[in-house]
Order: structure tokens, then C-alpha cells, then sequence
């Protein structure tokens, strides 16, 4: 009897763990990433889509996606929380070299932890620079890699494209059909028509270290900015400060935050987009600190195992390939990208009715005399070993001897500094003559000055601050087309094609450009299996 | 170990095992409220709030953040929300261009505020609100 229950013990003992691993299993997250092509010209866009599938949790995830080279990001960006599908577009550089770069897509799960998705893509300079390719066809341990075919796949029945022309003119318009019969698709289909070599057909090999590993590693799932502030004197990290956030804008904007146990800040966004220019800085200016800014992106890897060889190098297809880039850079309209969203519609010192614009009197030389001649209720005294700011309250009849000073919105601690700025300089000046509370930060009297720049030059940074040029979430360009590309490789891209009914018909123009292109079209099911399938098409 | 400890186990552990993954970073930040420091009107007869005491409040702020726990008077001549900032122990009256909404807790009551726009921007008590738009007698901007 009792070795019954202890085999009925250890039954459910294995039992147990079986169920917890199962579970885990079933509830692991997968990223999976496409994109329109394989093989790029330096200066072309790489447009990409990634697709979550089993997400841990119901919340919106917001996605990090770069390209790196070894030990080196090459761009890098952020897409906003989306419905476990994003769509993007990254520009590689004109400068790219030669070479086999990665693809990495990915999300912070639950503890932070990236989930990520790969993809290997070869790049061509167009003038020619490959000598870090040239160096790798020399190491035994590097890999030969031709990005200029089509991944293969096994036959799919559920997933079918029929052109309606196998073989078409250029210049023409070419009918695809595509039918699906996969249940419960997820994240949409995506279809792409791009130029392959059809003698080309490799399987996805992406089996490298997509990042160097690191135990601080914390991708989170929302807009941080985080880093570590240092007491240089003392050499150890330091706690309980405010750090201050702002940016050289006409519309005061400031955030705060306060350091740990361990020196550490962090700072949160919603709605910001595009390269923001901030500056950080210490409110307590007794001490010199060093602030440390934590990377917002995985560290690159540290090897990407693969070349270019000769042979592809050399073949028509890239030559062509860099005849059409060429072409098209010189040809191609810019694109317009949108403005950022700013926080408030009020600077943080609340509205003012003091606004003097210097313009509107005689020049004056230095703010000593501004303030002395065209300020009310401002006493500003320079000189080289005191200088001091007053603001005087006419409701409560006080004087704030601490007043705040920001130049372009920017706190301005040091106020001697303020005396160079003068009636050439300085567009308006604001005087708010309230004590104010900003969250847990007390104003006493606030004097903000505009000037003519408008983006913090005309002062030196203040002590214990850094510029730096963060990156906020990716707003798509709006792009202006052409009459029509004359030649492209690219013929179509849609990540998400709309299948009501199962089926849909997609009208493609062919470009001038002749030879055989591959319209791909790949999905996933809901437990991550990808459906493809290829059609090949002939442009005579 | 009896049959029941087992089987009590075995639930124990998979509990854990799918809350594995329900530990979440946390990023939410404390809702800051920002105002200008506030002054005892003078000359006046008898309080302008509309409860002498202190009252526990939720105010939603236009960031979608919420400060919960907020002690307020609500002063009804300037129609203003005052409250009392605990770092800075003073008092200050909240910047009505930050508010949304907010919900003052008295005696086991909620008096629901909703922020309106007309001529001036102000707070209305929200049956009131209601009131008129049942009465259709006013315009609400």
C-alpha cells in the first residue's frame, strides 16, 4: 500500500513538471520577420514586417527593429504598439559597405527579456567599397551567402498564387490571383514581387548569435530613456537626485525623475516621434556628476559569419542592381517626414501675460542691461564673483531671490552665463512671477528666455548635463510618387493584403526593368507554422 | 506526504509554473499634478469650499495618468481645486488645462467633477452636466 502512494506520488511529482513545462511551451511568444526583398543596394530602403504570435500578455507591445554589422548598429528604430503586426521601413546608408548585415526585430517580454526575430540580408556599395567583405572571403570560418534568390519551402496547398501571364512585356500589368484556405491566419498575408535569379534558391541557415549577451540586457515595453548618474568625486553612484529631462523648444517642456539605490534613472514617453535633441542635467549643482546613458537597443553581435563571393559580386544581377539603384537615387523624389507631437499646448511654467520682445526697444549690449532697461519686476546683477536673478511677486509682495532661468526651455543654472545673451540674440523673454509646483518640483518665479536660434547654441552646456539625440517612435514618411518607377526590382509590397473570402485579386505594373521576378506570398497559422508560396514570373 | 498534500503540490506547482511569465515590469510613473500656490482670498466672510475638511479625491489627469488619494477642497466662488502637496507641504490650486476629470470621496458619497469649456473653463458637478443636457435648456460647449 504505502509503495503505491509513493509511486502515485511520484507520478504526479512527474506529472506536474510535465504540465508546467507543456504550459510554458504552449504559451511561448514567437516574432517572426519578412521583408519585400533579399538583397539591397546601399541607399535603398529595406521595408520589413513582423508579425507576434501567442503574445504573453493582452497588452500592446511596442517594437525595436535595427540592422547591425558586427559589433556595430548601423540604424536602428522604434515602432508603436500595434496590434502584434508592424510595418516599417528603414533607410540603409549611402556608406554601407559590402557585406552580409542582420535584420533583428524584437519586443521586451513580460520581465524584459528581447523575444527576437532575424533575418540575414546582403547589401551592395554602389562606388565599390568592399573591403571588409574582401577581408571575410579570406577567413576559413566565414560562409559564402547568395541573397539573390528566394527562400525555399516545401509545396504548400493551402496558400496559392495564380498569375494569370506566366511570362509578361515590361512595362505592362501583370493579374495575380491568390487563394488561402489556411484557418485562422495570423497577423494578415503579406505579398511581395521582387527580381530573383531563379537559378538561386537557399534555405533560411540564420542559426548565428543575434546579440552579444549581457546580464543587464532590458528591452522595455514602452519609451525609456534610463542611465546611471556617477558623484565623480566620490566614484560611486548617486542616489536620490533629481536628474532633469528637457529639449531646446519655444514651448517649455520638462520631465523629471530621481535616482535609486543604485544611481539609476529612468524616464518614460507616450507620444513622442521622430530624433528628439534633449539635454540632461543634474537640479543639484553642489556636486560634478557624470551621467551614463543605458543604450535603448540590444548590443550587436559580435560575428555575422557570412560574405558575399565573388561570383555574386560580380554576376549582371548586381551590376544591374546597382545601375537601377543609382538611377533611382537620382531620379526619386525626397520623402516628407511628419513632425513630432508635442506634450503640452502650455509651457510647464503655466501662461504668463509677461512676454517683452528686446526687438521692440533700443539694442542692449549684455542681460544686465536688458534686465535693467526694458524688464519689470526683474533685478539681474552681474559680475565676476557673484551674480544673482530676482523675480518680485506683486500679489504677495515678495521677492523670489531663486528664480529659474531657462534659455530655449532649457534650465539654466549658472547665472553669469545668462549675460551674454543680448537684444541681437534673444527673440522674447517670458517673466512668470508665481510660485508654482511642477509635480514635486517647487517654482518660485520662473524667467524664460527665447532666442532668435532657438536650439540651445548660444549658451555653453550647463555643468553636469549631456546632449544627447534620442529615438522615439517611427512615424511613416508620406511618400510622393512619381509618374511611375521606370525601373524597379521591387514590383509590389504589401504586408497586409485583405482576404475577404479567402481570395483576392492584386493588379501589379511591371517596370522596364527585364527578367524573372518571385511573387512571394507568406503567412503564419496561430501556432507560428509559415505558409509560403512562390510564383515565378518572366518579364520579357 | 498523504494523497491530499500530492494533489495540493501539484496545484501549487502549476500555479507557478503559469505565473511564470505574470511577473511585469513596472512602468507606470505617480501622476504629477501641477498648480499655482494658493492664497486666502481676503475680505471674505465664511469659507469659499464646499467642505471645510479635508476629502480624499481621484483626479484623471489629460495624460490619462490618475492621482488617486489626492487630499482637495473643492472652492466653489473660483470654481478651482485646491489641494495639499505633501512633498512640498503647501497648498496649491491644480492647473484646470491638466485636469479631465475628478471624484471627490465624502462620507461614503462620490461627487463626480467633469471639466466643461464656455466662455471659461471650469468644473461642473456631473448631475448637474446631465440635468441640462436632459433639459436641453443650455448649450454645453
Amino acid at each position: 500500500m504505502i509503495l503505491k502512494h509513493k509511486f502515485l506520488h511520484t507520478n504526479l511529482f512527474i506529472l506536474s513538471l510535465f504540465l508546467i513545462s507543456a504550459g510554458q511551451l504552449y504559451a511561448q511568444p514567437k516574432l517572426f520577420v519578412q521583408t519585400s526583398k533579399n538583397f539591397y543596394v546601399s541607399g535603398e530602403e529595406v521595408d520589413y514586417k513582423c508579425t507576434l504570435i501567442n503574445p504573453d500578455s493582452s497588452e500592446l507591445y511596442i517594437l525595436h527593429s535595427d540592422i547591425c554589422g558586427e559589433e556595430k548598429l548601423i540604424t536602428s528604430q522604434l515602432l508603436n504598439a500595434s496590434n502584434n503586426v508592424w510595418k516599417g521601413t528603414m533607410a540603409l546608408p549611402d556608406t554601407l559597405q559590402t557585406g552580409v548585415y542582420l535584420l533583428r526585430c524584437y519586443i521586451g517580454d513580460q520581465i524584459g527579456k528581447p523575444i527576437i526575430a532575424t533575418q540575414l540580408i546582403s547589401v551592395l556599395n554602389r562606388f565599390n567599397n568592399n573591403s571588409v567583405n574582401e577581408l571575410r572571403k579570406k577567413k576559413t570560418d566565414y560562409f559564402p551567402l547568395d541573397g539573390r534568390g528566394y527562400i525555399k519551402t516545401e509545396v504548400q496547398d493551402l496558400l496559392q498564387i495564380t498569375p494569370k501571364q506566366v511570362r509578361i512585356k515590361a512595362n505592362n500589368t501583370l493579374e495575380l490571383s491568390i487563394r488561402s484556405e489556411i484557418d485562422h491566419i495570423a497577423g494578415d498575408l503579406s505579398l511581395s514581387v521582387y527580381k530573383v535569379d531563379e537559378s538561386v534558391q537557399h534555405v533560411n541557415t540564420n542559426n548565428l548569435q543575434p546579440y552579444s549577451e549581457n546580464d543587464n540586457i532590458h528591452i522595455y515595453n514602452s519609451l525609456v530613456l534610463s542611465g546611471r548618474l556617477i558623484d565623480i568625486n566620490a566614484e560611486t553612484p548617486a542616489t536620490k537626485q533629481t536628474i532633469l529631462l528637457s529639449s531646446p523648444d519655444s514651448l517649455a517642456n520638462l520631465n523629471y525623475a530621481y535616482t535609486d539605490s543604485l544611481g539609476e534613472f529612468k524616464f518614460h514617453f507616450n507620444k513622442l516621434s521622430g530624433t528628439q535633441d534633449i539635454i540632461i542635467q543634474t537640479l543639484n549643482q553642489q556636486q560634478e556628476y557624470a551621467i551614463e546613458l543605458n543604450p535603448a537597443f540590444l548590443p550587436p553581435p559580435s560575428i555575422i559569419p557570412y560574405y558575399i563571393p565573388d561570383d555574386v559580386e560580380n554576376s549582371e544581377f548586381c551590376q544591374l542592381a546597382i545601375m537601377r539603384a543609382t538611377v533611382h537615387q537620382a531620379f526619386s523624389k525626397d520623402s516628407i517626414v511628419s513632425s513630432s507631437i508635442l506634450n503640452n499646448r502650455y509651457p510647464f511654467y503655466g501662461k504668463t501675460l509677461n512676454r517683452i520682445y528686446p526687438d521692440k526697444f533700443i539694442p542692449l549690449d549684455d542681460f544686465a542691461e536688458i534686465s535693467w532697461e526694458i524688464l519689470p519686476l526683474v533685478r539681474y546683477k552681474y559680475s565676476k564673483d557673484s551674480t544673482y536673478l530676482r523675480i518680485w511677486d506683486t500679489e504677495s509682495n515678495t521677492v523670489f531671490n531663486n528664480p529659474w532661468a531657462l534659455v530655449d526651455g532649457i534650465p539654466v543654472f549658472d547665472l553669469a552665463s545668462l549675460n551674454v545673451l543680448n537684444s541681437e540674440k534673444i527673440n522674447w523673454i517670458e517673466i512668470q512671477t508665481q510660485s508654482r509646483c511642477y509635480g514635486d518640483v517647487a517654482i518660485n518665479g520662473l524667467i524664460s528666455i527665447q532666442t532668435k536660434v532657438g536650439n540651445f547654441t548660444e549658451l555653453e552646456m550647463p555643468k553636469n548635463a549631456i546632449r544627447h539625440k534620442m529615438q522615439t517612435f517611427y512615424q511613416a514618411k508620406q511618400k510622393i510618387e512619381k509618374a511611375g518607377t521606370i525601373f524597379s526590382d521591387v514590383l509590389y509590397w504589401n504586408p497586409s493584403i485583405n482576404m475577404a473570402n479567402n481570395s483576392t485579386n492584386v493588379s501589379i505594373k511591371t517596370s522596364y526593368e527585364k527578367g524573372t521576378y518571385a511573387a512571394v506570398a507568406q503567412t503564419y497559422d496561430q501556432q507560428g507554422k509559415l505558409y509560403q508560396t512562390v510564383s515565378l514570373i518572366k518579364v520579357e | 506526504m498523504s494523497l491530499k498534500q500530492s494533489i495540493l503540490l501539484l496545484f501549487m506547482l502549476l500555479l507557478i509554473g503559469l505565473n511564470a511569465n505574470a511577473q511585469s515590469v513596472n512602468n507606470n510613473t505617480n501622476a504629477r499634478l501641477h498648480g499655482i500656490q494658493y492664497r486666502q482670498p481676503r475680505g471674505l466672510d465664511g469659507s469659499p469650499f464646499l467642505s471645510n475638511d479635508w476629502l480624499e479625491t481621484k483626479i484623471t489627469l489629460y495624460n490619462e495618468e490618475i492621482a488617486e488619494g489626492v487630499l482637495t477642497k473643492f472652492d466653489c466662488l473660483n470654481n478651482d481645486l485646491v489641494f495639499y502637496h505633501n512633498t512640498l507641504k503647501n497648498l496649491f490650486i491644480i492647473d484646470k488645462s491638466t485636469v479631465d476629470t475628478f471624484t471627490i470621496h465624502k462620507n461614503n458619497q462620490q461627487l463626480n467633477f467633469i471639466k466643461y469649456k464656455g466662455t471659461t473653463v471650469g468644473y461642473k458637478f456631473k448631475m448637474m452636466i446631465l440635468f441640462t443636457l436632459h433639459t436641453q435648456e443650455k448649450t454645453i460647449y
